[in-house]
């Protein structure tokens, strides 16, 4: 799981949460971590979060993983500290407006979202302005899965409660509160993950073969498909270990595995 | 059922539009200026969006009714299909609608009535013919009935236009409609089926083989024209077996006067169709069986396709005459 925010102060919540540790070396922008989350600090703006968004998908593994933009943002009509998912991002003088597909079971309010260059203080719209969502869309939609892309937002300041100065306490205070909503969601977009990443125990098994023969890049290809037909015809796990205990060249096992699953290969 | 419904502002005043919105008074209203803003766009995941797939309502300014190829039909000369709704309430896992739209999102075109008037115009050309017009290509025609109201704004327009006759393909039961009116000599309602087992492996949803049957029994009993579509064939185990017993259900309960036309047609796919679908369920049976790249299609192995479609084609002539049999052949590349 991946989050982009802005500031610090909007970061701290997850960071303590989630027990991230800062990343030692130099980096374009601070990134904390642990096993399963990454967090990046962007900075204020939309070239600010392009850089860092990109940079965030430039650590990726090339598995399914998700991404939230996650910060504070005006709202036309929203009370201040409450949270909602972005659903129709804009931004004035961008040709494109993103519309986060609508996947996730929650009850969590939903909002469009436009974002400005520079802090809007007359919340002309019953909509959020924030300062960044547009941009991480726009880059992040050139590498994930637009399901797993949301932008989620609390509200700091609408009409009752003016923008003043940025203060990093508040920030963190609104974050704080609403810590259970972002992981509620965070965890709805990790199951999404799942759903569409490739079955572990075919990783594992090609981690197996790859250990055990030399494959070229081909045959990777070949190994990730058959083994993939193999799971899904019912297959089981030791009858390829004995497959490749007997191989001792990926071409054997390939042509092995085709024998063994040739029977199968009907609708049952 | 619905949570989220997208609607162009176009269409936001549209009558149909704000029944919708008065039905679905929970959902969440997102306006766009074009649907394929919210439709189009690739990166999305079909299979991610068919387990809660929004509503789109837009207006479809473009070609309303296009040819059909000339391989397909049920008998007459004249055939056009057209898309009042893109994607369906079901999810089967053969459909191609998988590998060609980026989205699972119900997208419902709301002017229907210009539909109708293009359709008038196709088939005043012929005027002295029957002019076909296939409406279940893209969607089921009839299982979001109670959300489009497509059949009851529909039949009106048919009752007028006798040359003009109406294909509605189904899965569904939900044939009020049409039991409530009164039959229609120029409108067919074509059951799709495939046995019992192979669509409780492969159709997410879909009401039960006898449940269709009764919706048919009934349709029948009130006079109106029936189809059975066997498309697309899937080859399985016991397929003689499987295949003769459905066809058996059917004709226990339906005679063959209220048939209209059973079509065939062999399991096919375009390729990039078909990895598209593969890829979104690698866990899926289905895309592992026999099947291989035939031309720019995917398939099952010629003589295995020949013989499925030659058994069929025997059970059925057990029971209706040849003339009321079509196959629905591939297009030749």
């Amino acid at each position: 799981m991946n989050f982009l925010v802005a500031l610090q102060p909007e970061a701290r919540p997850l960071i303590e949460k989630f027990k991230l540790k800062k990343r030692n070396g130099s980096n374009p922008f601070p990134v904390f971590e642990n096993e399963s989350h990454c967090l990046a600090i962007s900075g204020i703006g939309r070239i600010q979060a392009a850089a860092a968004t990109g940079y965030l998908l430039g650590q990726l593994d090339g598995r399914p993983q998700a991404m939230i933009n996650l910060g504070i943002a005006g709202h036309g009509t929203f009370d201040v500290g409450s949270l909602f998912l972005a659903n129709r991002i804009f931004h004035s003088q961008e040709k494109g407006t993103y519309y986060p597909p609508a996947v996730l079971e929650s009850k969590i309010s939903k909002s469009g979202l436009q974002t400005m260059d520079a802090p809007e203080k007359d919340y002309p719209e019953p909509i959020g302005y924030d300062m960044e969502a547009h941009a991480f869309c726009s880059i992040a939609y050139q590498s994930i899965t637009r399901e797993l892309v949301q932008v989620i937002k609390v509200v700091s300041d609408n009409p009752s409660a003016p923008l003043a100065d940025f203060n990093p306490k508040f920030a963190t205070d609104l974050l704080f509160a609403n810590l259970s909503h972002i992981e509620e969601i965070s965890e709805q977009l990790e199951g999404l993950e799942r759903e569409i990443s490739m079955d572990p125990l075919i990783l594992g098994m090609l981690a197996e073969i790859r250990a055990k023969l030399h494959c070229t890049a081909t045959q990777v290809h070949q190994l990730e498909r058959i083994l993939k037909q193999a799971h899904a015809l019912g297959m089981a796990q030791d009858e390829i270990r004995s497959l490749l205990k007997s191989s001792t060249h990926t071409k054997n096992l390939l042509s092995s595995l085709a024998e063994k699953l040739a029977p199968l290969r009907i609708m049952k | 059922m619905i949570d989220t419904i997208y609607f162009e502002e176009q269409v936001a005043e549209h009558p149909r539009t704000l029944a919708l919105f008065e039905r679905f008074s929970q959902a969440e209203r997102i306006p766009c200026n074009h649907y394929k803003e919210v439709f189009n766009p690739s990166g999305q995941n079909f299979r991610l969006q068919k387990k809660k797939p929004a509503l789109i309502l837009a207006q479809n300014s473009g070609k309303r009714v296009h040819p059909v190829p000339p391989t397909y039909g049920i008998g007459g000369r004249h055939n056009f299909y057209f898309s009042h709704m893109l994607n369906c309430l079901y999810d089967c896992r053969y459909c191609f609608l998988q590998g060609m739209y980026p989205s699972a999102n119900y997208l419902l075109f709301v002017n229907y009535e210009e539909f109708f008037d293009d359709i008038q115009k196709m088939a005043a050309e012929n005027p002295d013919e029957p002019n076909w017009f296939f409406s279940g290509y893209d969607c089921d025609s009839l299982a979001l009935e109670k959300l489009t109201e497509f059949a009851r704004t529909a039949l009106p327009f048919f009752a007028k236009h006798s040359n003009a006759h109406l294909e509605l393909r189904t899965k569904s039961v939900a044939t009020q409609i049409l039991e409530k009116n009164i039959a229609l000599p120029n409108v067919v309602t074509a059951f799709s089926f495939t046995p019992q087992e192979i669509s409780d492996a492969l159709e997410r949803g879909v009401p039960s083989v006898n449940a269709r049957i009764q919706a048919m029994k009934r349709l029948a009993e009130k006079g109106w024209k029936l189809g059975v579509r066997l498309d697309p064939i899937i080859d399985c185990l016991d397929f003689d077996q499987r295949y003769q017993s459905l066809i058996t259900d059917i004709f226990s309960d339906i005679s063959e006067s209220s048939i209209h036309s059973v079509s065939l047609g062999p399991f096919r796919l375009p390729e990039p169709f078909f990895k598209r679908m593969e890829k979104l369920y690698p866990a899926e049976p289905l895309f592992s069986t026999e099947l291989s790249r035939r031309g720019r299609s995917v398939s099952y192995p010629q003589e295995v396709e020949n013989q499925r479609i030659s058994s069929c084609k025997d059970f059925l002539l057990q029971h209706l005459p040849p003339e009321k049999l079509f196959l629905c052949q591939p297009v030749e590349e």
